[in-house]
């Protein structure tokens, strides 16, 4: 079965394994990139169906590589994205890129399996 | 301001004792001998050349000696003019009316000059003084004034006022602020000394309406007070003081507030960048245990094997994250002592690397030690930090798969440990700040701004246990790639002490 393709974006590489193996078990197609650049050339590449997105980068932040999808014409509004932050949630950012969703760290892995779901549930499968 | 001390009466000159009688035998004797060479000379000298020089005898008088003088000379001048040379002589008598005026002008003017005279000198006199007073007093609150350092500048301060006042013994005494007692003076300042037997004169010291210290002058043994001009000089000296006191108290607790202020700044930084710092293992950890207990999800052994291994290795790095906290508490009580017994650093090394190998698997490591160095005197748990926090932070700032080398060789009596990566370097003008407490390196990333990683603790420790083993840390750009960080450990530092210094053996007790 497969449900819908997943990007991971953390440079935590511990954390970026276990949402993986995780996803991989509930039936997603998963990616990972580490950098912002990474990122961006698996959006491209592999079209993901939803991005977890990481705020702090080796590279740059959670934010600019939003900005940077936005140009090339991929928004929030297309991608469905799921911000994970161990930093307090900046709401005018979150403003600014609606309909983005924020998961504060830590969580547990059924949250952001519910949030997925929740956001995938008008993807075809 | 200062113009109101101008004209305080200062104590005069002291002269001696013979000083007014020798004045009026002075008198006696000049006018004798003038009269004995006039009276010789009688054919050659006029009456009115005999009041002239008279006159000139009053005037040099006056001059020399002062108005009781003066004023003697005239008298005495006026009768033997009136005995010697009026007709008919070697009497009191006097014959012509012309005469007669003559001698009560010359009494005249004889009296006013010595008067005029007098009272020049006098002014004269005053304006040295006054000179004096301001003198004294501008360099009483130039001391004041221009310095910040308190103990030295009271100590200047207190001789330049016993030597204004010929004081035995001057001394300012500093007390707590609203203290009312002596007991606990602060900084006692004393310039001579202060004999049982002598009258002594203190003055409070108020600040803010609080009492602040005391003011205590020693009379020399003679004296049982001061004079009134001395009591006016003494009450504008402790005004200045005063002020300077309150001034240096207002400064200090300026530079206590700004301290205060970033010292809470660089807290709440640290605080976010250590909430930060624990959340990211803890996120792991509950991303692992959550996925562990997820019922709908069938988990192979090796599987629950990996993330059981995530979550101790997550647990660990807590830990260290805990522990570089209490590092920097004891760092900054003053307490971080080694406790060295000897060791070889190689031991060190290997457990570190080994312990860190998750973490390394991504960098390939190369150790190099040289052959055969000594066991040294080191704290092998506190090195054991310093190699984690360089190779976390070589780990932590450069790209996946670059190589990272550690190196070990002896430096004369020193031995010296380098971690080196292959990642971007170190931008130059962090250098300076680098081992500061709370300072982080950030990453400039396009558009993003800076982007801060870790707590900015790691390299402070690590500069912090180096040198309480006598060694030292640096950081420099690799001439091709990345960058070096290295500190070097003493080899024989428990010779040293030894024979440099004995007491120092305390700190390296046996365990």
């Amino acid at each position: 079965m497969n449900l819908a393709n997943i990007l991971i974006v953390e440079d935590e590489e511990r954390l970026q394994q276990v949402l993986a193996r995780t996803l991989e078990q509930s039936g997603y197609t998963v990616h990972t990139a580490v950098t912002a650049e990474q990122a961006i050339q698996t959006v491209r590449d592999q079209r993901p169906d939803l991005l977890v997105l990481d705020i702090n980068l080796p590279d740059s932040t959670g934010w600019d590589l939003l900005r940077r999808l936005e140009a090339q014409g991929i928004t929030c509004a297309n991608l469905h994205t799921i911000i994970i932050s161990a930093t307090h949630p900046d709401h005018r950012r979150l403003a600014r890129f609606r309909p983005v969703v924020f998961l504060a760290k830590p969580f547990a892995i059924s949250t952001l399996r519910r949030l997925i779901e929740g956001a995938l549930v008008d993807i075809p499968c | 301001m200062l113009n109101r001390f101008v004209t305080l009466p200062f104590r005069p000159a002291k002269r001696p004792v013979w000083y007014g009688p020798a004045g009026y035998l002075a008198t006696i004797g000049g006018l004798t001998l003038a009269t004995a060479v006039m009276h010789a000379l009688l054919s050659l000298v006029t009456i009115a050349s005999t009041y002239l020089v008279y006159l000139v005898i009053v005037v040099a008088v006056s001059v020399g000696w002062g108005l009781k003088q003066g004023i003697l000379a005239s008298v005495l001048g006026f009768l033997a003019a009136n005995f010697f040379f009026t007709q008919p002589v070697f009497t009191f008598t006097v014959a012509a009316i012309q005469d007669v005026i003559a001698l009560i002008t010359f009494l005249s003017l004889a009296t006013l000059s010595s008067q005029l005279v007098a009272r020049l000198r006098r002014e004269a006199r005053d304006a040295r003084q006054s000179e004096q007073t301001t003198a004294t007093l501008y360099a009483l609150s130039q001391t004041l004034t221009g310095q910040q350092s308190r103990p030295g500048t009271l100590e200047e301060v207190a001789a330049q006022l016993r030597a204004a006042l010929n004081l035995t013994a001057c001394s300012i005494i500093l007390t707590e602020p609203g203290d009312t007692g002596t007991a606990s003076a602060v900084a006692p300042t004393l310039v001579g000394e202060h004999p049982e037997s002598n009258t002594v004169v203190r003055m409070p010291l108020l600040v803010g309406g609080k009492r602040y210290g005391l003011l205590q002058l020693t009379l020399p043994p003679a004296r049982r007070s001061l004079t009134r001009g001395e009591q006016r000089m003494v009450a504008a000296f402790t005004t200045q003081l005063q002020m300077a006191l309150e001034r240096d108290r207002l400064h200090s607790s300026e530079i206590e507030a700004e301290v205060l202020r970033r010292t809470d700044a660089l807290r709440a930084a640290l605080l976010s960048a250590v909430a930060h710092d624990l959340r990211t293992p803890l996120t792991s950890i509950k991303s692992a245990a959550t996925g562990l207990l997820s019922t709908h999800v069938e988990w192979s052994k090796s599987e629950q094997q990996g993330f059981l291994k995530a979550i101790v290795q997550e647990v660990d790095r807590i830990n260290r994250i805990v522990g570089n906290l209490l590092d920097i508490s004891l760092i900054e009580a003053g307490r971080m002592q080694p406790h060295k017994e000897l060791h070889h650093i190689e031991d060190v090394i290997t457990t570190v690397t080994e312990r860190l190998s998750p973490e390394l698997h991504n960098h390939p490591l190369s150790i190099e030690i040289e052959a055969n160095l000594p066991a040294i005197p080191i704290d092998d748990i506190q090195i054991d930090e310093v190699l984690t926090n360089l190779l976390e932070n070589a780990i932590k700032y450069t790209p996946t798969a670059t190589p990272v080398e550690v190196r070990a060789c002896r430096h004369g009596d020193l031995i010296r440990i380098e971690v080196a990566d292959q990642g971007p370097g170190i931008p130059p003008e962090h250098f300076s700040q680098l081992f500061n407490r709370f300072y982080r390196v950030t990453v400039d990333s396009a558009g993003a701004g800076q982007v801060p990683r870790g707590t900015g603790l790691g390299l402070a420790i690590v500069k912090a246990i180096v040198e309480a083993h006598g060694g030292q840390v640096g950081a420099a750009n690799a001439p091709e790639e990345g960058a070096v960080f290295w500190f070097t450990l003493p080899i024989c530092s428990v010779e040293r002490h030894e024979a440099a210094d004995g007491p120092l053996l305390s700190h390296i007790p046996t365990r």
